[in-house]
């Protein structure tokens, strides 16, 4: 609607939503979760005893596995294996994949893409179709538009992801014979996975934004509104549907991590070659260093998106800037 | 030729306990430039009655009307997009709370653009011009500075503005004001109002104006319409409305007014009941079983709107022609004997020189420097049988200070004494002893009340210390709630299901149950309708009288601190600024401010204006 960029041109002309001082102070509270969730990953390690006897093969000796200590630095003081571990991390200094022998930061890395193209896809299509529903089923017209489409996301949502999948690839590929069953050759491979990622995203995002729309329509101020003598659609998206997108923002950004986790499901059962199929198999394998670069990426991929998201909540809502 | 001409104007609401009718029959007409009041208790429909006009009525809501004329135009069967356009070119409305009138998302430049024309909008710099045009109409200083900033950076009194500012963006014919000062300090409607009134005969407004508040129309109107259920019972020009009031219900109004210039020996007088629940309503008149002079007439016929020789207005009433209307007489625990508070006395609680500033500092917001204090270096005491009275806008720390006595705040510095010692030496059982015997009483009794509690198991709570006998807590439950007035049927609601008045007597029964000495009530009164404002202040000086208790009275309106309270301070900025007894500081106020807030209180109606009403 040219009317909503107009008033966006003047809000932004007049003011730029976000403040410096906020974005610092997110960015602290990002790297010291990074941290924490790095920390959290290095206790693990030593939560199931000598990381140096799971990773020894079963065959071998005492020997082996002191040597195997040393090489890897486990018969070190815990507080210096600690500061090493963090050093290693910052300089993106991982040991190599016990399997391929490459770097395991770079194994990760080369799949990433993969896994965002998935991912990514998956919560846009997802949150776009959410958002549609819930719309329509705040401010439809007629009954049967408010009814119908959310009751159909529900029951999408009420099948588990894995599940869906296997749905899918039923119906589509061995019945229809539409679409590939995995793999990774052409577009055509991630129909099915984003569609079942995108499933699980949906029907949050209506829910979520329906109810705060119908709460938001009580409020005075859409009185205001409409006391201005605007279209009732204006009044609807300007100041009902906007105002409403601050709790489906950070929602998003939540599913965005559970589609990161999701994907590990997905993945492997589309045989798709992502970093949750990566690290399915490297934990499988025992494959330590990919399974560590695997999971701090994650993590690090989730906390820039989450420090994304409470940017654009601010955008949307700027009473979120202040505590 | 009328702006607005409005005849038997109906309102039905589908609902499903049946049809209610919150408008039966108002007939309104307003000139331009003419200001009309319409006022009357919550529940009375006289909000609706107003969004009727600005065509904002909910989905569920039928209107017929006789004649339904805006601006020339026949409404009575309307469009949506005729409505639209009558709100977009000739109604203005405001709205009581500021705060919330405006989107919190968008900055008020934005919102003020919204509201425009399309020639005044048509690009950035034009409305940018309007904006400022519109801000320095309505008194907002530095005008470019508020176009970028969001409404939680406002002042109420200076959202307010906003508001006004963008009714009046396509120059409107009509302003529609409900309750416009309600949610504002006193200091602040006084401004309010003015620039209404200022507005009005520049622009040669046509003035809705609705209010509960007799006060805030007197000298701001030239008619006032009075309602009562759905209907307009007393109509007229506003000073004979007040002062010669032609129906029983109107003089009710005017005698429940506290005022600055009411002294205590003049008992206030409330309104008992409540408005009827507008639907399935019975025959006859509708004020019947809140109405002293009624007879058997008034329960066959619902009196019309008929004009009144005596008085020169309109009333619809079967008794205006008995001479003037006759109040019954006042009850006996309205009346005043005030006691001598002993001052002499311990104090029960003493305030030394307190200070409290808000907000830690944290390891992320260093750079924000330090906060002003809320509260700095304020001394109180209080003695037996005493009531004090704190006054102040809001942000002044009057409900600081209040909280640090019964320890829901901690001062920074000083120290709060109960009896003569700081509350930090006190052992646990002079605590225990503390906090029975100091109590406090909330503002806004709906929230501080349980809603999954009855009325009796809320009570029942204070109690359970006090009284390990089952039996016997009930025995002292129903005393309770017939000591604040309030029958044993209540006692197994839940607060849901009582009006503003009666949660706030439930408030002030748990209070009482642990035989407090010290009441320390938070603006006890401020949301409630005048009518039961006065029914409450009287029940806090009964219950003062008989169990000789004392009160620290916080409010923002002087007409209550006046009509209750032995001393008064006066609090600005965490200061307090003039203290001394109330008759004193009333009538000779030192401070600037004192005299600004005497100055600021809404025109009250002298006493000489009163007489017929009591």
């Amino acid at each position: 609607m040219a009317t909503i960029s107009h008033f966006k041109a003047l809000q932004a002309r007049l003011r730029s939503p976000i403040e410096v001082r906020f974005l610092l102070r997110r960015a602290i509270g990002g790297l010291f979760s990074l941290w924490g969730a790095v920390t959290i990953v290095f206790l693990m390690l030593y939560a199931t005893g000598n990381p140096a006897e799971v990773l020894a093969p079963e065959t071998a000796t005492a020997e082996q596995v002191a040597e195997l200590a040393r090489q890897y630095g486990f018969d070190q003081p815990i507080y210096l294996q600690y500061r090493n571990f963090l050093v290693n991390i910052m300089q993106g200094n991982f040991p190599n994949s016990l399997y391929t022998g490459r770097p395991a930061f770079q194994e990760v890395l080369y799949r990433v893409p993969n896994t965002l193209l998935l991912g990514l896809t998956a919560v846009v299509l997802g949150a776009l179709l959410g958002l549609v529903v819930g719309y329509v089923s705040s401010s439809g017209r007629s009954r049967i538009m408010r009814v119908v489409p959310i009751r159909l996301l529900m029951i999408l949502q009420s099948v588990p992801n894995f599940f869906m999948g296997l749905l899918l690839i039923y119906f589509f590929s061995l019945t229809l014979r539409w679409l590939p069953t995995s793999g990774f050759s052409s577009w055509r491979n991630l129909i099915l996975p984003i569609t079942t990622l995108a499933c699980y995203v949906a029907p949050n995002v209506a829910r979520l934004f329906r109810s705060t729309m119908n709460e938001i329509r009580f409020e005075e101020h859409i009185q205001t509104a409409r006391a201005k003598g605007i279209s009732e659609r204006a009044v609807r998206i300007r100041h009902n549907a906007i105002n409403a997108l601050g709790p489906v923002t950070t929602l998003i950004g939540l599913q965005l991590g559970g589609v990161l986790a999701g994907a590990v499901v997905v993945e492997t059962l589309f045989a798709y070659p992502g970093v949750g199929q990566l690290l399915v198999q490297a934990v499988v394998s025992r494959d330590y260093p990919v399974a560590l670069a695997a999971v701090i990426l994650v993590c690090l991929g989730y906390n820039i998106a989450s420090l994304l998201v409470d940017v654009l909540v601010v955008i949307i809502d700027p009473r979120a800037q202040k505590r | 030729m009328s702006f607005l001409d409005i005849s038997e104007l109906k309102i039905q609401i589908l609902s499903r306990a049946g049809i209610v009718h919150p408008v039966r029959g108002v007939s309104l007409q307003i000139e331009p430039g003419e200001a009309l009041g319409l006022v009357g208790e919550s529940g009375c429909g006289k909000t609706i009655t107003s969004m009727a006009i600005a065509g904002l009525l909910t989905p569920s809501a039928t209107l017929t009307a006789k004649r339904f004329v805006v601006g020339g135009v026949d409404m009575s069967n309307a469009s949506e997009r005729a409505w639209r356009n009558i709100r977009r070119d000739s109604v203005g409305v405001i709205f009581q709370n500021p705060m919330k009138a405006l989107n919190p998302r968008m900055l008020v430049g934005t919102q003020l653009a919204e509201a425009m024309a399309p020639k005044d909008r048509g690009s950035l710099r034009a409305s940018h011009m309007k904006s400022m045009e519109l801000l320095d109409s309505v008194g907002v200083t530095q005008p470019k500075a508020r176009l970028s900033q969001y409404p939680h950076e406002l002042s109420g009194g200076l959202a307010q503005r906003i508001v006004i500012a963008m009714a009046l963006a396509r120059n409107p014919k009509l302003l529609i004001a409900d309750e416009p000062t309600t949610a504002l300090d006193a200091s602040v409607q006084k401004q309010i109002l003015d620039l209404i009134d200022n507005l009005r005969k520049e622009l040669k407004l046509a003035v809705l104006m609705v209010t509960h508040d007799l006060g805030v129309v007197q000298e701001r109107v030239d008619r006032v319409a009075v309602m009562y259920a759905g209907r307009i019972i007393e109509h007229g020009a506003t000073d004979d409305v007040i002062s010669r009031s032609s129906h029983p219900y109107t003089a009710a109004l005017v005698a429940a007014m506290p005022s600055i210039d009411r002294g205590r020996d003049k008992p206030l007088q409330g309104l008992e009941g409540l408005p009827p629940p507008l639907i399935n309503l019975p025959g006859g008149c509708a004020l019947r079983p809140r109405c002293a002079l009624a007879t058997g007439i008034c329960e066959q016929i619902d009196p019309p709107l008929a004009f009144v020789e005596r008085t020169g207005h309109w009333a619809a009433c079967h008794n205006h022609h008995h001479g003037r209307v006759v109040l019954p007489p006042v009850i006996a625990d309205t009346t005043m004997e005030t006691v001598a508070p002993e001052l002499d006395a311990a104090a029960i609680m003493q305030v030394r020189s307190i200070t409290k500033v808000f907000g830690q500092q944290r390891l992320l917001n260093f750079w924000r420097g330090p906060r002003p204090p809320a509260v700095k270096d304020v001394s109180l005491s209080i003695a037996p049988g005493e009531t004090l009275g704190i006054v102040g806008e809001s942000g002044s720390g009057k409900t600081t200070v209040a909280r640090m006595m019964v320890g829901l705040e901690m001062p920074t510095e000083g120290e709060i004494l109960f009896g003569d010692k700081p509350l930090s030496a006190l052992e646990p059982a002079e605590i225990g002893q503390w906090r029975r015997e100091v109590q406090f009483v909330f503002q806004d009794s709906s929230s501080s009340l349980n809603p999954r509690f009855t009325i009796a198991r809320s009570i029942e709570e204070s109690l359970l210390a006090l009284e390990p006998d089952a039996q016997a807590r009930q025995e002292r439950i129903r005393k309770l709630l017939a000591e604040v007035g309030l029958t044993e049927a209540m006692a197994s609601r839940k607060p849901n299901q009582l009006s503003g008045g009666q949660r706030q007597r439930v408030g002030i029964a748990r209070a009482l149950a642990r035989n407090p000495k010290l009441m320390i009530a938070d603006e006890p009164v401020s949301a409630l309708d005048v009518s039961v404002q006065a029914t409450i202040l009287n029940l806090l000086n009964r219950l003062r009288r008989e169990r000789g208790m004392s009160y620290i009275i916080i409010s923002h309106d002087l007409g209550v601190i006046r009509y209750i309270c032995d001393r008064m301070i006066v609090m600005y900025r965490g200061d307090v600024v003039e203290a001394g007894s109330t008759e004193a500081v009333l009538q000779n106020p030192q401070h600037e401010y004192t005299r600004r807030l005497i100055a600021a209180a809404p025109n009250h109606i002298s006493e000489n204006q009163r007489s017929t009403g009591t």
